[in-house]
């Protein structure tokens, strides 16, 4: 593999994280590169769970609330988890690292955050499980991942799924 | 475009085109005309209930529209079926429910039911199975996993387990999933589908079921599948920690941080026990709708709650969804449509007791996993009746033999909200629960079967009297 300029790390699932971690951190001490690291918070529920409580579950506006507002939180916690461990591991193996709190918004521009950053080579955790992470199933996979034009290797679900990689 | 939405595009266009070539179609011979539209109207509702593309709510307001529009039945008698006390009764215990969860009585419950058994892992297991399944028995099942989900993830969050790794946080989100949708089943307080398949029964044989009597025949079906459950969960997950002490503090200390009792717990534990004695002992001489909407008032009167309460935590929906497939059921029994469908379909096979129970409760319990539970109800019963009419069952038993599978989706997200919300935990693996939830499927159709045949004769209820 040639040299890397700047590794992407784009974490947009909390679940299962640890291999595409030490994937990224790998290749940026081997390639001699930076790390830019990627983190998706998620903002919104999970689209069928939000149909589900309102249609089906006919849960009152203020239940449904309190639902969402746990999952946000925790999602959110887990993702500062996240980075408190990548930002500590970093220091710890001398890694120079940029880090990107990222929403949906610029996650649809993500080719564009590629060109910017000068991204050459890309290590994504992601979940496609519908009720855990909104985002990706489609527009992750058709529109995203597709048309990236450089090398990347995908974790689904971590270590448990199979590795994708196009070098 | 997704392959699920245009699998179910293509179904709601089948039920569409469905809908109008039954309308258009020569009438058979021995099918009334209003029982041919009333044919039309079903397929079309299940088509939109099946795939939700249209709020549930809504396809039933479209059912009770297009009834009187096609003949089918009368404006009076369609808007008069909707009104039935089923209806009224689903009013009142929404309103109880929402003040147990705003004052935070079903909190404190589940709290108290959580920490009632010892700091092991197991025990604590048992203890959020059980809060989820006692809560259910006196509100809906999907409220109770929306109040139980946050002291869930505390303790999963407290004892910093690993969303999909972890077994102990597998097995505590099942637990509270499961449980409530093994609870919702024994009252007409957890899941009002109970209540919307007594309301069937009453508008197509004029019997009855009390509250009381409901519990009599499902509370030991309840008790065999929480046992179940309990192994099904344990055997599957055990959990790879050896104690629960630093959460098991924490919930205590929530506890003592909630102090006595409030005025306004008070008094809702005063209303709700007087709500629940004259549903089990007086449900003869007050109709149990009557006792749900004066449970309902009392809160008001007491001022426990105000109505921005009720209007924020109660969704309104769920009437229309329930008024309108009564209507659209007591359309199809009325006009003799569900009995022309038992008639061809099932005139020409032969059908055993045994097979009636078992096909009719893997049918529902299919359903039900895809598609809301009060859906696969609505849908099944009326055929189900049909059905049984020609082999000469008890309808009540019919009513209990739909109801009680058709609220235990254990595999799938979609099956049931308490399910969904567990899922959104993101510690659920979705490939390994439909796996677990196959087998207590199982168990849940050998259940109703021993049940069915074992105990129910022995209060008094014969499958074919």
């Amino acid at each position: 593999m040639k040299n890397l300029k700047k590794v992407m790390l784009a974490i947009l699932s909390v679940v299962k994280p640890d291999e595409a971690i030490d994937r990224a951190f790998k290749l940026a001490k081997e390639k001699n590169s930076k790390l830019y690291i990627a983190l998706f918070i998620k903002k919104e529920i999970p689209a069928p769970l939000k149909k589900q409580m309102m249609y089906s579950g006919y849960l009152g506006e203020k239940i449904q609330k309190d639902v969402k507002e746990t999952i946000r939180d925790k999602y959110s916690n887990r993702m500062d988890e996240i980075q408190k461990k990548i930002e500590e591991r970093a220091q710890k193996e001398d890694v120079e690292i940029e880090l990107k709190i990222i929403n949906k918004t610029s996650l649809m521009k993500g080719h564009d955050l590629v060109d910017k950053k000068n991204i050459d080579y890309i290590v994504i955790n992601y979940q496609d499980d519908e009720y855990i992470s909104q985002v990706f199933s489609e527009f992750f996979k058709q529109d995203f991942i597709e048309d990236l034009g450089i090398p990347y290797e995908l974790y689904l679900d971590g270590e448990r799924n199979e590795i994708k990689r196009r070098l | 475009m997704h392959i699920k939405d245009l699998k179910k595009k293509i179904f709601v266009l089948l039920g569409i085109l469905s809908f109008f070539a039954l309308l258009l179609m020569p009438n058979p011979a021995d099918l009334s005309v209003e029982g041919q539209r009333a044919l039309a109207v079903f397929v079309l509702s299940l088509s939109l209930w099946v795939t939700n593309v249209l709020p549930l709510a809504i396809t039933s307001l479209m059912g009770i529209a297009l009834i009187p529009l096609l003949h089918i039945m009368s404006l009076e008698t369609t808007y008069s079926t909707f009104g039935n006390n089923a209806i009224f009764f689903i009013l009142g215990a929404l309103m109880l429910a929402a003040s147990l969860y705003k004052t935070g009585l079903g909190t404190r419950i589940a709290y108290k039911l959580i920490t009632y058994f010892d700091d092991e892992p197991r025990k604590i297991s048992v203890g959020i199975l059980l809060s989820s399944a006692v809560l259910s028995f006196i509100m809906p099942e999907h409220a109770v996993a929306a109040m139980l989900f946050p002291i869930v993830f505390e303790i999963a969050e407290t004892l910093e387990l690993k969303p999909l790794e972890s077994n102990f946080g597998k097995s505590l989100f099942l637990s509270m999933a499961w449980g409530a949708v093994i609870g919702g089943i024994t009252t007409f307080l957890g899941g009002a589908r109970n209540l919307l398949a007594v309301g069937i029964l009453q508008k197509s044989y004029g019997l009855s079921i009390g509250f009381f009597e409901w519990m009599k025949y499902s509370l030991p079906y309840t008790i065999f599948l929480l046992i179940a459950a309990y192994f099904v969960i344990t055997r599957a997950f055990p959990s790879e920690i050896e104690t629960v002490g630093p959460a098991f503090d924490k919930l205590k200390d929530k506890i003592e941080k909630m102090g006595d009792l409030s005025g306004n717990e008070k008094k809702l534990i005063f209303v709700f026990v007087g709500v629940i004695l004259s549903w089990v002992f007086f449900s003869g001489q007050v109709d149990i709708s009557v006792t749900a909407i004066l449970g309902g008032v009392a809160i008001f009167v007491l001022d426990i709650l105000d109505w921005q309460d009720i209007e924020e935590y109660v969704n309104w929906g769920v009437i229309l969804m329930y008024g309108g497939a009564i209507v659209i059921a007591t359309a199809l029994t009325d006009t003799g449509a569900a009995k022309w469908i038992a008639d061809q379909v099932f005139s020409v096979i032969p059908l055993s007791p045994i097979v009636f129970i078992l096909l009719f409760a893997l049918v529902t319990k299919l359903l039900t996993e895809g598609v809301s539970n009060v859906a696969a109800v609505a849908i099944v019963i009326p055929l189900a009746f049909s059905v049984g009419e020609v082999l000469g069952f008890n309808p009540v038993a019919i009513t209990l033999l739909i109801a009680l599978p058709g609220g235990l989706a254990f595999s799938l997200p979609m099956g049931a909200p308490p399910n969904a919300i567990a899922f959104s935990s993101g510690y659920l693996d979705l490939a390994e629960i439909f796996k677990l939830g196959l087998v207590m499927n199982l168990i849940s159709i050998i259940g109703i079967y021993l049940v069915s045949k074992l105990y129910w004769p022995l209060v008094g209820l014969e499958l074919i009297p």
